[in-house]
């Protein structure tokens, strides 16, 4: 789903079908458009994430980045456009039900359960059934649940802290708690706001080895990210969002490279 | 010193395995379940039936309010609902008690349900404020329906006590095990669930709702569970009122300072706490008990004034309750 603008660049049109994977579509955002009242955050983005693949949005501040997350993810619905996971419409679902359809987020500023321990923080992310009010009071979770939280914590490194209340991490650790938590759900596609945020620049390196290792067996994801290095070190696909439309998209060097995309930032 | 005091009974109880609960707790049991052979004092018989009255009623109250983090302002009309119910069934169709208490229980649970289907999608004081809005109209709607007694209520007849099949005694010690059996299960019910898939979905809902629905959860129904056990719970407490008390009317069950009472108990003992609620109707209910009967009176209301000191003094020292799930954070 490249973006067909009049006056594409050659860089452009030469990269962003010959090398991107023809792994199936797992994610489609399609003419995606969000108004609060007067203001139009997005207007008519489109997005297609591809099996296995990392999959990035850029763009200046205000480009809708966020706000086309928040559409997917069904915290507000989209004006007009459509979601769809794997074929499936989930267009203006509730966030819980996006999430049981097999989406997972993390936010740009980690949002954890202060008072509960960073085990427990996990249990939240454990599927949920149409469990009667009995079986959530009388069960905690399942020995195979448990066995991947056990996994995941060890996964992120904070293992040893499983017990120790979630305030008790560091902005890094709480973006790490918060990655193994969406992990925990196995979802189709997890989408990250900007990852690596407020994060020293050691983490920075931790969190692209664990993406590019999760990636290498198999795993999609959807990341929004401000740093362009890490775009590039990590990404198989960039889009750039400008003025909550598509501006650009292709294999990372040549979407950031653009004209289009500098001048988006920068100015003429 | 209170602030100590509660800080001590924190650190004791959430540094205990479980075992060392259930070995607390059963001494704790025992000790009261041998209180009505050394004594047979009124006063303190029926103060403790209040305080395993109103601890229930907290513990209810908390399953929402504290672990839910939906304040209810409403909650009379679930204890009315429960003990209009037992009252109407026994007096009006011989119904024994002992089916009217949990029918009186289902029909509260069905109430709080419907109440919170209407009320959930708001957030914070605004729920707070609707639900104290519904507690308001049935109040005045129970005050002017005379089929329900209107004003005067509904009075047990004298000729059925003492018997069996009106589960009504002439003394207190029934009523205490039986009301204290209730409060019993109900905590061991709270103990369980606060460990459980639904206390740890409810504390997740009460910190960020939005965060919570992006882990899956389903914000609302968690929420409807945590009110209809909320409101089962608070309308058995109205049907084992009915049974102690033998008469019921809006005036009692309704007012205003019952919604409040029932918050009261949870808050000064800890909001979002297992024992928080029996905690708080100890010091509640012996404070108040003990300044209305020996300090208030026509001459004098001295009994209000300290009752609402000691509230004060709980409110500035130990904001959190005197079992603080938030540890000292809630002073920052």
């Amino acid at each position: 789903m490249s973006t067909d603008t009049e006056g594409e660049t050659e860089a452009d049109s030469a990269t962003t079908s010959a090398v991107r994977t023809d792994a199936a579509s797992v994610l489609e955002v399609d003419g995606l458009r969000k108004e609060f009242g007067g203001v139009t955050a997005l207007d008519g983005a489109s997005v297609e994430v591809r099996e296995g693949e990392i999959c990035t949005l850029v763009g200046p501040n205000g480009a809708g980045k966020t706000t086309l997350f928040n559409c997917v993810m069904g915290a507000f619905p989209p004006t007009a456009g459509s979601v769809r996971l794997r074929g499936e419409e989930i267009t203006g679902q509730q966030t819980h039900e996006t999430v049981q359809s097999g989406l997972s987020r993390t936010y740009q500023i980690p949002r954890v359960f202060p008072e509960l321990t960073v085990r427990a923080n996990m249990e939240v992310n454990q599927r949920h059934g149409d469990e009667s009010v009995l079986a959530t009071v009388f069960r905690r979770t399942d020995a195979e649940t448990e066995g991947d939280i056990d996994r995941w914590l060890e996964f992120v490194g904070l293992a040893s802290m499983a017990e120790a209340e979630a305030s008790e991490l560091s902005t890094g650790q709480q973006k790490l708690l918060n990655i193994a938590a969406a992990l925990l759900r196995d979802p189709d596609v997890l989408l990250l706001d900007e990852p690596t945020a407020g994060v020293n620049p050691g983490l920075v390196d931790d969190i692209a080895g664990m993406l590019a290792e999760l990636n290498e067996a198999g795993r999609t994801f959807f990341v929004v990210e401000h740093d362009m290095e890490f775009v590039r070190r990590i990404s198989d696909h960039v889009y750039v969002l400008a003025d909550g439309t598509n501006l650009v998209d292709g294999p990372p060097e040549a979407a950031l490279n653009d004209p289009r995309v500098l001048e988006s930032y920068f100015g003429r | 010193m209170a602030t100590a005091v509660g800080d001590r009974l924190t650190t004791v109880w959430t540094g205990l395995d479980r075992r060392h609960h259930l070995a607390l707790a059963a001494l704790v049991v025992g000790v009261l379940a041998v209180v009505p052979l050394v004594t047979n004092n009124e006063f303190l018989m029926n103060t403790l039936v209040l305080i395993f009255l109103f601890g229930t009623m907290g513990h209810g109250w908390n399953i929402l309010g504290g672990y839910a983090g939906q304040v209810s302002l409403g909650h009379a009309v679930m204890f009315a609902a429960g003990a209009y119910t037992t009252a109407i069934l026994f007096v009006y169709y011989g119904i024994t008690p002992i089916v009217g208490i949990p029918v009186g229980g289902v029909v509260a649970a069905v109430v709080g349900l419907a109440l919170g289907a209407a009320t959930f999608r708001l957030r914070y004081h605004y729920f707070a404020m609707a639900t104290l809005a519904a507690a308001l109209i049935v109040r005045v709607i129970f005050f002017r329906w005379e089929w329900v007694g209107g004003a005067t209520g509904i009075e047990y007849p004298f000729a059925e006590l003492g018997t069996l099949a009106s589960l009504t005694f002439r003394g207190n010690l029934p009523y205490y095990y039986l009301i204290g059996g209730f409060a019993l299960l109900t905590t061991l019910f709270v103990y369980v669930m606060d460990r459980s898939k639904l206390g740890t979905y409810l504390k997740a809902i009460n910190m960020d709702q939005a965060a919570a629905e992006s882990a899956g959860i389903d914000a609302f129904r968690y929420k409807s569970y945590a009110m209809g056990l909320s409101s089962l719970i608070t309308g058995v407490c109205g049907g084992l009122y009915a049974q102690y008390v033998l008469y019921i009317d809006p005036a009692s069950t309704l007012r205003l300072l019952r919604n409040i009472d029932i918050i009261m108990v949870a808050i000064v003992g800890g909001i979002g706490t297992v024992l928080g609620p029996l905690i708080g109707a100890g010091v509640f209910i012996t404070v108040r008990e003990y300044t209305r009967t020996s300090l208030s009176g026509t001459q004098t209301g001295l009994g209000y004034v300290i009752f609402g000191v000691v509230l004060l003094f709980i409110s500035m020292y130990r904001p959190g309750g005197i079992l603080n799930r938030y540890g000292g954070r809630w002073d920052d």
